[in-house]
């Protein structure tokens, strides 16, 4: 069974794959805006992934790069959110 | 409030049609684009669809019965139990041979109504007597080609093939092209900026505000709104023979969903701070990617930027969304020089017009 940091990784591999790029290398504290891995569509669409993988509601201004900068932040997010 | 959904003219010279066929049942729940009713005449039969979301109320007429072009055939409300205005559309016998004034040709033409729909109170039709049969019929000025539609080719291929109905969203880019074709006059023109300061500008933005994702393109819309406060005359469109400006910037911003476009639409975009209009989009844009956008967020746009720079489009001349008199066309930059387009209406803009907007627009902070 996948690890939450391995299912988010594979998202993003596959986000990154229909925009022709390779994530596969993405390491957990590498800050994915900063990579151009991912557009901002893609971005957005990895943030509602998230809301409704893990059934949290993320409000607008809870998308910062604090919260979603990087695979570690986004599971320590959705953990403050609702104890993952 | 419930709404009326008005009937429509299908060839010029007739002023009545006849309701062929109800499609759906009283009661109904209906959304924009989904098909109500038919009505025809001699030559042409048209599908009157819903225009907003909301439960089928009232059918103000029978199968086989004659209809005023311009009444109200049917009500649409957002509940299933409100009170219908009482209003018949059916043909009556109420003639006047008074002379419309001036005034009062211009509120026929807006509603699609004849003079000899009107009981006039004086020897002459006035504005009043005009504006009293609207006020008490409930009735809408005719917004788009809808209301002048475009009747059915009768005429099928002769290649063989299947023939299958249009999706409710096929059915409102049909409406939308129908009224960029039918209706405006489009005219289109590209200018040349510096993708440099834009991006400088947004990584800025983005570094201030903690955003997690890139405001660029939102800040560009954004930019758009600043310009149409500042010039009213390109947040317009035309009604009969007058500019129409509007009070608020109702911004739309084309969104891609799937196989889905969705012109999302950020009411008051004026009222707003760049940060509130960047966020604001970021929840429409999500909510469209949830497909659970409420009608007032895909309705009533009074300009719009439509942006194509996410699948490298170098050019693209989009279409005028009903009752608008601007697009912005943005597509990708290159390292050091870009180009952003405008679909115009030229019934009210001119090329100068454009070009000043798009001048401006060049400039991330106005300078």
């Amino acid at each position: 069974m996948q690890t939450v940091q391995e299912t988010i990784h594979a998202k993003i591999v596959q986000l990154a794959k229909g925009l022709g790029n390779d994530a596969r290398g993405l390491l957990d504290d590498t800050v994915i805006p900063e990579t151009g891995l991912l557009d901002s569509a893609a971005l957005m669409e990895l943030v509602m992934w998230l809301e409704t993988t893990y059934n949290r509601d993320i409000d607008q201004d809870d998308i910062t790069i604090e919260n979603f900068g990087t695979i570690r932040s986004m599971i320590a997010f959705l953990g403050r959110k609702q104890g993952l | 409030m419930p709404f009326s959904i008005l009937t429509p003219r299908i060839n010029n010279n007739d002023d009545t049609v006849r309701l062929s066929k109800l499609l759906v049942a009283i009661g109904t729940l209906v959304r924009p684009g989904d098909l109500l009713l038919e009505v025809e005449t001699d030559k042409a039969s048209y599908t009157v669809e819903a225009e907003k979301e909301g439960y089928l109320l009232a059918v103000n007429a029978q199968e086989g019965d004659t209809v005023d072009v311009g009444s109200v055939i049917a009500w649409i409300g957002t509940t299933p139990h409100e009170i219908v205005p009482t209003q018949k559309g059916i043909v009556t016998n109420q003639v006047t041979s008074a002379e419309p004034s001036l005034k009062a040709r211009m509120l026929l033409a807006q509603y699609g109504l004849k003079s000899s729909q009107i009981l006039s109170s004086v020897d002459k039709l006035t504005a009043a007597d005009v504006e009293h049969h609207i006020r008490t019929h409930g009735m809408e000025p005719l917004r788009n080609s809808a209301h002048f539609a475009r009747a059915k080719t009768s005429t099928s291929p002769s290649t063989p093939g299947r023939t299958v109905p249009l999706t409710p969203e096929q059915h409102g880019m049909l409406r939308t092209v129908q009224w960029h074709s039918q209706e405006a006059v489009p005219a289109f023109l590209e200018v040349s900026y510096d993708p440099a300061s834009w991006k400088r500008y947004a990584a800025d933005f983005q570094k201030a505000n903690r955003l997690m994702i890139d405001p660029l393109v939102s800040l560009k819309a954004w930019r758009l709104v600043e310009i149409a406060k500042q010039r009213p005359e390109i947040n317009a469109t035309l009604v009969g023979d007058q500019k129409h400006i509007y009070d608020h910037v109702n911004f739309g911003f084309t969104v891609q969903v799937g196989e889905k476009l969705y012109v999302v639409v950020v009411r008051k975009a004026e009222s707003l701070t760049a940060i509130e209009f960047v966020k604001r989009l970021g929840e429409l844009q999500r909510a469209a990617m949830k497909d659970i956008l409420r009608p007032d967020e895909t309705s009533g746009a009074t300009i719009v930027f439509s942006s194509m720079a996410r699948w490298n489009v170098t050019r693209h001349i989009p279409i005028l969304v009903p009752q608008t008199a601007l697009i912005v066309a943005h597509t990708t930059a290159g390292p050091t020089t870009a180009c952003i387009g405008a679909t115009y209406d030229h019934r009210l803009l001119n090329g100068w017009d454009v070009v000043r907007t798009l001048a401006d627009w060049s400039k991330p902070e106005g300078n």
